[in-house]
């Protein structure tokens, strides 16, 4: 939960646009800008090489220092990533006081296996990450919670999780994050149900993420 | 029971375009592991079926599977040896319009290697270039 300071070298980007962007990416540099408090967005270069270094861990605050001017305590807003390529397109960075309230979403990590499993329940994450409120300082890269003791059926909810002093979840305290539970057998064709071999199957929720139509 | 809508607002629809790349659908919502397409195409309803199928079976009982996708494409055919015109034919089947990005299968509550397995079985039963996804913290 300690945190290290995370310090990247940027370069202030003399030309924007898509042309340069892509110019810029080919010589193996990821554009980025940073914007925040009401002040003009400025437009830096990173290098690959030391963006996935900070993509690799669970970082949500690093430091900028940029060739010219001074240095800037940003929170990681948003990365675009070509999943075609493999690669990070573009990534927005938000600037930040460390003394000021701030909204993030951090993981949660699991350690332990639950006893329910051995009971024959299944482990399932409803929530993968969750949204806190602090201080920059406060910010933790990310919540460890240990799941030995849940039993079959038993559940962890938002108001179970033990966050650092200063940081507030601000979801629902009842929302489950993770549960043990029995496989479900779903509605299987008739010679699948009679060899019951077929584990349960949930077409994704409609909606924003589950969207049950194409297009 | 195939994959297909309840009820639909047109019986027929014109071909339309598959055109760009996945905005939405394209990330791990659900499972530790998901199958995504890389290729845009259309995927009909018994290719989803025997995807499906092929990951639960190897999967046995060892998780849960989300199914990203869904046959709500009407696909039409005029029958054999018939004349030009005489309107347009009728529904043969169900497909759906799958973009490069989209997430179709996602998968929870198996070691990776089953996961990998059971999505490279699956990929062998779709018509699109399928890559496999691990959430990163898993």
């Amino acid at each position: 939960m300690a945190k290290e300071k995370h310090l990247i070298p940027v370069v202030v980007r003399e030309t924007v646009g898509t042309a340069a962007s892509r110019r810029a990416r080919r010589q193996g540099m990821v554009p980025a800008v940073v914007y925040g408090h009401g002040a003009e967005p400025k437009s830096f270069l990173i290098t690959v090489k030391d963006w996935d270094h900070i993509a690799k861990q669970d970082v949500q605050i690093v430091q900028l220092k940029p060739n010219k001017g001074a240095e800037l305590n940003v929170l990681i807003k948003d990365v675009q990533y070509d999943y075609l390529k493999s690669m990070t397109e573009h990534i927005d960075f938000l600037e930040v006081k460390m003394d000021e309230i701030i909204t993030a979403s951090i993981p949660i990590h699991t350690v332990g296996t639950p006893i329910g499993i051995t009971q024959g329940g299944t482990l399932e994450h409803m929530l993968h990450e969750i949204e806190v409120e602090c201080t920059p300082i406060t910010l933790p890269e990310f919540i460890e919670v240990n799941i030995d003791a849940i039993e079959l059926n038993g559940e962890i909810n938002i108001e179970d999780l033990k966050l650092p002093e200063g940081v507030t979840a601000t979801g629902d305290p009842k929302q489950t994050v993770l549960h043990v539970i029995l496989p479900r057998v779903a509605e299987e064709e008739e010679e699948d149900a009679a060899e019951g071999t077929d584990a349960p199957t949930e077409a994704a929720p409609a909606g924003e993420k589950g969207d049950a139509t194409s297009g | 029971m195939p994959l297909m809508p309840k009820r639909v607002k047109h019986r027929k629809v014109q071909r339309g375009s598959i055109a760009g790349l996945a905005k939405k659908n394209n990330k791990l919502d659900f499972g530790d592991f998901g199958l995504q397409a890389m290729d845009r195409c259309y995927v009909p309803n018994n290719q989803i079926e025997a995807a499906r199928v092929a990951i639960t079976r190897h999967m046995k009982r060892r998780g849960k599977v989300w199914i990203r996708l869904f046959p709500d494409i009407p696909i039409t055919k005029k029958p054999l040896e018939t004349r030009m015109g005489k309107g347009k034919g009728n529904t043969e089947g169900w497909v759906a319009r799958v973009k490069p990005g989209r997430v179709l299968f996602e998968a929870s509550g198996c070691t990776e290697t089953v996961a990998r397995e059971a999505m490279a079985l699956a990929a062998n039963k779709l018509a699109v270039r399928c890559k496999f996804l691990v959430r990163e913290s898993h």
